[in-house]
């Protein structure tokens, strides 16, 4: 039979290099990128680059300001805080921790979110209906005040707040897997894997779970940020990390006695904080423009 | 004096790929009560070039054109504010999907209403008489009771009757049917193609039906323009475009046709339509064309003479066979 | 002459709910249909929208029980059937959809997407399923270097082939096409239904061809089956429908079809009115409303199928 087709004459780019031309078209989300990956790297190679431990005291130069400021000493070039501990070394070792309890949280939520929702829209009926009232459930609690409660039950560690903070953000990746599965199921692949023998399973996680990833990449690296500052709230009510971890919000709870006295221990967790979760979230916003095809030019 | 005279219209996209040529040099007339067909497959560039005609296309296009006249008025240098008054108000264009074209969050009668407001400035008592009278024009029964209705409460041909019926509010010179019934069922087809005839004959509207059945060309279209990757290929009156086609495209996509087989396999067209990257130093049709030369891939061909239905070829088929012209053109 | 699949009064109902306050309402999409499929031929089902033509594809791929009536496939009774008779009997019927943008993964390659009824159904190795995917692509005339390539790399004709073969990985006995080439181009629908033609001849395969189109069921069926509101209003050879239609909707249809040919001279039928809503049917005989020969009878006895002039007709109008 004759070979009614010839090649498709352009390759048409992969999709890797496709998403990357359409996400450095966005300048905003390329610095974002770029912040994040020096937190990064910060974060995985705190012990080489800090320059002392975050936790050793250094009696008698306590409250230092920082190098550039009058009265600082070049050692210390962020200053030190109340105990004689260097703050830079602190910022280096907190963002490990803020990046973990971002990325445990985010996974934990996304793993479980994922089983729940695809379980919700596949089942339908009594199943549907009771997941998602218990989300409403947990949605319809102010988030914080959830999250403290779920760590007043647990007690205060960096375990439960990871815990906490999952379940609180939950109740998103359900609902928008869920959505996103409802929305496939009247195409016809479906039905043609229905019509080829595809069991339930299979057709949740192989077939339709592809299809309902794009949205869910973006909340969960917008999700990264939120579980920091749920996280670096915690850590300020004290009911998160404990001393002397340096979680980032701890650290500002410390340091609020000193706002007016030695203002930089309490503004550089706090830029810290803000830097971190502006560049996941510039990160995040360019990365759903690429995504989403509606939203790319021809 | 021609309604519509269109010479030469191109029409290029620019993409993220560089430009592309979606409509390479279309000429076209259409004279009041004329009925002319726009065949073509997908990639045709048939839609866009009257899209182009009513200016709405995209930013990203550009229109160029020897001339593109309306009723003597030049739409290449016309104002917005001239386009919008005079444009939409003589040349109304109905499309494919009748469900879609609707705004869903308002009623029937409102949507009339509303054109029959921006041209006419009627009122309401005055909006509601006329669109009664424009729906039992289109044929719809209980028109009063229909002007309460929202979009999704009818069916695909109520909705196709009541885009018509928005159409003829301004009381057009001329009427664009971009594929108006390839979404509907035959029956409702056939309806609609007889309403679109019988509204050309009592108000004298010059129609252009653009479309890829061959069937609904045969029995509605006076004349036929044939449209192959951007490019018009042939231009013929109906009757002879069937008997006698010029341009092999033309004559490959009739004997495609399954009512035209006489055996178990249909003679197809090897190959596909040429893409955004494929753009041939000769003959667009060449790598498919049954009837190809050395000159046809190399050399691209013009456009031969109104016997010859304006064919695109380098030899045009009179019954079938290539003729080749031994002098000059 | 073997009979791969027997259809006895095929019922379809749907109960939708019509909001809180209303009662829930019944559609009888499928009303009483009967039919045989032969190996290495075609039936072609033709049938406007609302006629129940989708509700029968999905009764035989199994995808929804009938309401009422027998479906034999290999003599086993699908309503009666067990499990296990279920999943064998799962890989003898397979479907092409209409549309050939959604009816593929858009996330699986081609490859897998051709796998996948291997790997779901049967015990074979991953370098035999390579093979058959392989040979199974060539033979529907794609390159198999393409099976690492998405679906949306690919054309509408190409994927319609994409979607043909793997229907047939599970080498099925039945094929039900679901307008298959309704929306493609003229010049790749004489492609894909030369395809359909070999593929029928090689693999000894019985068609459900569904379409609106006349005038491709002229050229691919053997014989032809028009429904209409879900009642099979008339049943002929290919030869006996088109050139003498007994059915007045049956005639209408014919008449409506445009036909490529602007000298041809034709009976000029335009039909009134809508298609009934499915949800409050018309009394008696399903198209009187809209009959250009109704009488009396019609509006009160709805008409058995009985035959006349060699075919299977539902109408009181009829000799």
């Amino acid at each position: 039979m004759a070979d009614t087709n010839p090649t498709p004459t352009a390759q048409p780019a992969g999709p890797l290099s496709a998403f990357w031309n359409a996400f450095s078209q966005n300048r905003g989300a390329v610095g974002g990128l770029f912040i994040l990956l020096t937190i990064i790297v910060l974060a995985l190679f705190a012990e080489w680059i800090a320059p002392y431990s975050a936790i050793e005291q250094f009696r008698g130069m306590t409250k230092l300001p920082p190098a550039w400021a009058e009265g600082g000493d070049r050692h210390f070039w962020l200053g030190t805080d109340a105990l004689g501990r260097d703050m830079l070394s602190r910022l280096i070792y907190g963002a490990r921790i803020s990046l973990f309890i971002g990325l445990s949280v985010m996974s934990v939520s996304v793993v479980i979110g994922i089983t729940l929702g695809l379980v919700a829209a596949f089942m339908g009926g009594a199943v549907d209906s009771m997941l998602m009232r218990v989300m409403d459930l947990i949605m319809s609690i102010p988030s914080l005040v959830l999250a403290i409660l779920v760590v007043s039950i647990l007690g205060p560690s960096l375990t439960n707040t990871i815990v906490a903070v999952s379940v609180v953000y939950l109740p998103n990746y359900v609902r928008l897997v869920r959505g996103s599965a409802l929305a496939e199921f009247g195409k016809d692949y479906i039905i043609a894997a229905k019509v080829a023998g595809v069991g339930p399973v299979r057709l949740m996680f192989v077939t339709v779970l592809p299809n309902c990833l794009a949205p869910l990449i973006v909340q969960a690296a917008l999700g990264v940020s939120n579980a920091i500052l749920e996280a670096a709230a915690l850590g300020f009510l004290g009911l998160g990390a404990q001393p002397p971890t340096p979680e980032w919000g701890a650290m500002l709870a410390d340091a609020r006695e000193f706002i007016r006295s030695n203002p930089w221990i309490v503004t550089l967790p706090g830029l810290a904080i803000l830097v971190s979760v502006v560049s996941i979230n510039l990160f995040g916003d360019g990365l759903r423009d690429a995504l989403d095809p509606k939203l790319r030019r021809s | 004096m021609a309604l519509l005279n269109i010479k030469n219209l191109s029409v290029s996209f620019s993409t993220r790929n560089g430009q592309f040529k979606a409509v390479d040099g279309i000429d076209l007339a259409v004279e009041r009560d004329d009925v002319l067909a726009i065949v073509g497959e997908s990639g045709s560039g048939k839609s866009v070039a009257m899209l182009a005609v009513m200016g709405l296309l995209p930013w990203t296009a550009t229109v160029t054109a020897d001339r593109m006249e309306f009723d003597g008025l030049d739409l290449l240098t016309i104002s917005d504010e001239q386009r919008r008054k005079i444009v939409r108000r003589d040349i109304a264009m109905i499309f494919q999907e009748p469900m879609t074209s609707l705004n869903p969050c308002f009623t029937v009668g409102f949507q009339i209403g509303e054109t029959l407001k921006t041209h006419f400035g009627l009122d309401k008592m005055a909006q509601k008489k006329r669109s009664i009278e424009l729906l039992e024009q289109v044929g719809i029964t209980d028109p009063e009771k229909r002007l309460s209705a929202y979009p999704h409460q009818l069916s695909g041909g109520m909705s196709q009757r009541v885009m018509i019926a928005m159409a003829l509010s301004s009381e057009p010179k001329l009427l664009i049917a971009d594929e108006p019934t390839t979404a509907l069922d035959v029956t409702i087809q056939a309806q609609i193609l007889d309403l679109l005839l019988r509204l050309r004959n009592e108000t004298g509207m010059g129609l252009v039906l653009i479309t890829h059945d061959m069937g609904v060309v045969a029995e509605t279209a006076e004349r036929v323009v044939v449209q192959y990757a951007g490019q018009q290929v042939e231009m013929q009156n109906t009757r002879g475009l069937f008997r006698d086609p010029h341009h092999p495209y033309t004559a490959a996509l009739l004997a495609a046709l399954p009512e035209r087989a006489t055996g178990r396999v249909l003679p197809s067209i090897p190959g596909v339509v040429p893409g955004q990257f494929d753009r041939l130093k000769g003959c667009m049709f060449a790598p498919r064309c049954a009837f190809a030369n050395e000159r046809c891939h190399s050399e691209k061909p013009k456009r031969a003479s109104n016997e010859e239905g304006r064919a695109l070829c380098h030899t045009p088929l009179i019954e079938g066979r290539p003729y080749i012209w031994e002098g000059t053109r | 002459m073997s009979i791969v699949l027997e259809a006895r009064d095929l019922t379809r109902d749907y109960t939708v709910r019509r909001g809180m306050f209303s009662p829930d309402a019944t559609v009888h999409a499928l009303a009483g249909v009967s039919f045989d499929l032969e190996a290495g031929k075609t039936l072609a089902v033709v049938g406007e929208s609302g006629s129940g033509k989708s509700t029968l594809a999905r009764l035989l791929t199994m995808i929804e029980t009938p309401t009422a009536g027998s479906l034999r496939i290999n003599g086993i009774d699908l309503v009666h059937a067990t499990k296990a008779e279920r999943k064998t009997l799962r890989s003898e019927v397979q479907i092409v959809f209409q549309n050939p943008y959604g009816s593929l993964n858009p996330r699986q390659t081609i490859g897998a997407a051709l796998e996948e009824p291997l790997i779901v159904n049967t015990t074979m190795a991953s370098t035999a399923r390579a093979e058959a995917v392989s040979a199974m692509m060539a033979r529907v005339g794609l390159r198999p270097e393409f099976r690492d390539r998405y679906p949306h790399m690919f054309s509408g004709g190409q994927r319609q082939r994409i979607a043909i073969a793997r229907a047939l990985m599970l080498r099925p006995k039945i094929l039900v096409l679901d307008e298959p080439v309704s929306a493609l181009d003229v010049s790749i629908r004489a492609q894909v239904l030369n395809l359909l033609a070999e593929l029928q001849e090689e693999f000894g395969l019985a068609y459900l061809f569904i379409s609106h189109d006349l005038s491709v069921v002229r050229h691919i069926a053997d014989r032809v089956m028009v429904i209409y509101l879900g009642h099979a209003v008339e049943t002929a050879t290919r030869e006996q429908l088109f050139s003498s239609p007994q059915h007045p909707y049956t005639k209408a249809l014919l008449s409506a079809t445009p036909v490529a040919d602007p000298d041809a001279k034709k009976e000029r039928i335009v039909l009134q009115g809508e298609l009934p809503s499915p949800f409050d049917p018309p009394s008696g005989c399903p198209f009187h409303p809209r009959c250009p020969q109704a009488f009396d009878r019609c509006k009160a006895e709805a008409p058995p199928i009985e035959i006349k002039h060699g075919r299977d007709v539902a109408c009181w109008a009829v000799e």
